[in-house]
């Protein structure tokens, strides 16, 4: 096998403690109903100036308009500060 | 004390009447030991004999992250959840979507989201035609041509209705679209279940394993190609520093009109065979099994898409052959 860095190598699904812990945090903080499904990814991307890993999360909803955030670091290191800053951008938008 | 196993996934399409329920009550009927969950669009006319049955609404919501843009069925999300709280009860999951429904939205959905990748893994996606029909309906239906494209496994039922002339008309149609999927011809959907169960299509262990089967490209054409495949083939062997940039470019680009791609490819100086696939946007690709001694080290990638760039493409590709220099 030759040596190099496989950026598309298939994550395994990782820090699901820290999945159910942005969406228990995002249900409380923005009262969602209980028909909203939270989505939350991580995900790799080579376009210039994205980060190495970045989170999306999706706020799918069949009575609100659906929403995307992003997260600029992985999954495991995303803080509650960085969802409260996520939250607020977004209502600012 | 085993380990957990993820959920396996299988889903099932095809336009109305073409017999996908036929199917599904075959799968569940058969003496085969095992419990499935099974998640339909709607309770139809004809019953689903199962004691787990649940109903979705096809909700479909567009994820895009500004690099990433992909459809996800939320309802699916949820209904996997609470299925998964309930592990033991069944061996499987089967998803039978109605017949117009785009298969895009349901394959993401096992991609993206953390939680249900972690328990489930999608198997493979089976589709069901009426080869009485098909002829005469998939210029005009864009949604049957996708469904084929997506699909690992496609029934060509009601063969019974049919000469060996007429399905062989079919299944020449049907190679248009896909060159990879297995076919079976079948009446009332009378096959082996290991052959639609249990295909582990989105393996990267196992992609390939059929070897696609295109048409001489010089023949007719007259056919409204919405969706249509080629291959590109080389046997000079690939430099993954230029290669692995390259796909991940393609499939940012055209990833909205990629169906599907797979491929198997050689690198230089690699004595394992490396392997890639794409759902739309969603590629990965790794390492596979070392390529054997009487094994021709050729590197090929297959593409379903809608309109996609061939030449465009092609030339890419072909410029990722080692010792030649970039453009």
């Amino acid at each position: 096998m030759s040596a190099f860095v496989n950026p598309l190598a298939p994550r395994r699904p990782r820090a699901a403690e820290a999945v159910a812990r942005i969406r228990e945090w995002l249900r409380g903080r923005l009262a969602l109903a209980d028909g909203t499904v939270i989505v939350v990814n991580e995900v790799a991307c080579a376009e210039p100036g994205c980060p190495d890993l970045e989170t999306v999360i999706g706020l799918l909803s069949s009575s609100a308009a659906s929403r995307t955030f992003k997260i600029s670091k992985p999954i495991a290191a995303v803080t509650t500060a960085d969802l409260e800053r996520m939250v607020n951008g977004e209502a600012a938008a | 004390m085993t380990a957990f196993q993820p959920m396996p996934v299988t889903v099932l399409t095809g336009y109305l009447g073409a017999g996908k329920t036929t199917l599904l009550n075959r799968i569940l009927s058969e003496e085969h030991g095992r419990k499935y969950a099974v998640i339909v669009n709607e309770f139809g006319e004809v019953g689903i004999d199962n004691d787990l049955v649940v109903e979705t609404d096809e909700g479909v919501f567009e994820m895009n992250n500004g690099c990433i843009c992909c459809t996800v069925r939320g309802d699916l999300i949820r209904i996997i959840e609470g299925l998964m709280r309930r592990p033991g009860r069944f061996d499987g999951i089967l998803i039978e979507t109605t017949g117009l429904a785009d298969p895009a939205p349901v394959a993401q959905t096992f991609f993206v989201d953390q939680d249900v990748r972690a328990k489930t893994r999608l198997d493979s996606i089976v589709t069901v035609v009426d080869a009485h029909h098909l002829l005469g309906e998939i210029d005009h239906a864009h949604e049957a041509q996708e469904q084929l494209a997506f699909a690992d496994t496609i029934l060509i039922n009601k063969a019974d209705l049919c000469d060996t002339e007429a399905l062989d008309k079919v299944e020449a149609r049907i190679r248009r679209i896909n060159p990879t999927a297995t076919i079976h011809r079948t009446t009332r959907c009378a096959l082996p279940l290991e052959a639609v169960i249990g295909r582990g299509a989105f393996d990267l262990d196992r992609i390939l394993e059929v070897e696609p089967d295109f048409l001489d490209e010089t023949h007719e054409h007259e056919h409204d190609d919405h969706v249509a495949s080629f291959s590109l083939v080389t046997d000079t062997p690939l430099d993954p520093a230029k290669f692995l940039p390259w796909i991940e470019q393609i499939t940012r680009a055209f990833g909205l009109d990629m169906l599907r791609m797979k491929g198997i490819l050689a690198f230089e100086n690699d004595d394992d065979r490396f392997v890639v696939q794409a759902v739309h946007m969603l590629l990965e690709g790794d390492h596979q099994r070392p390529w054997r001694e009487d094994e021709k080290r050729v590197s090929r990638l297959v593409f379903i898409g809608r309109d996609l760039p061939r030449d465009v493409i092609e030339d890419g590709f072909l410029r990722c052959r080692a010792g030649r220099a970039a453009a």
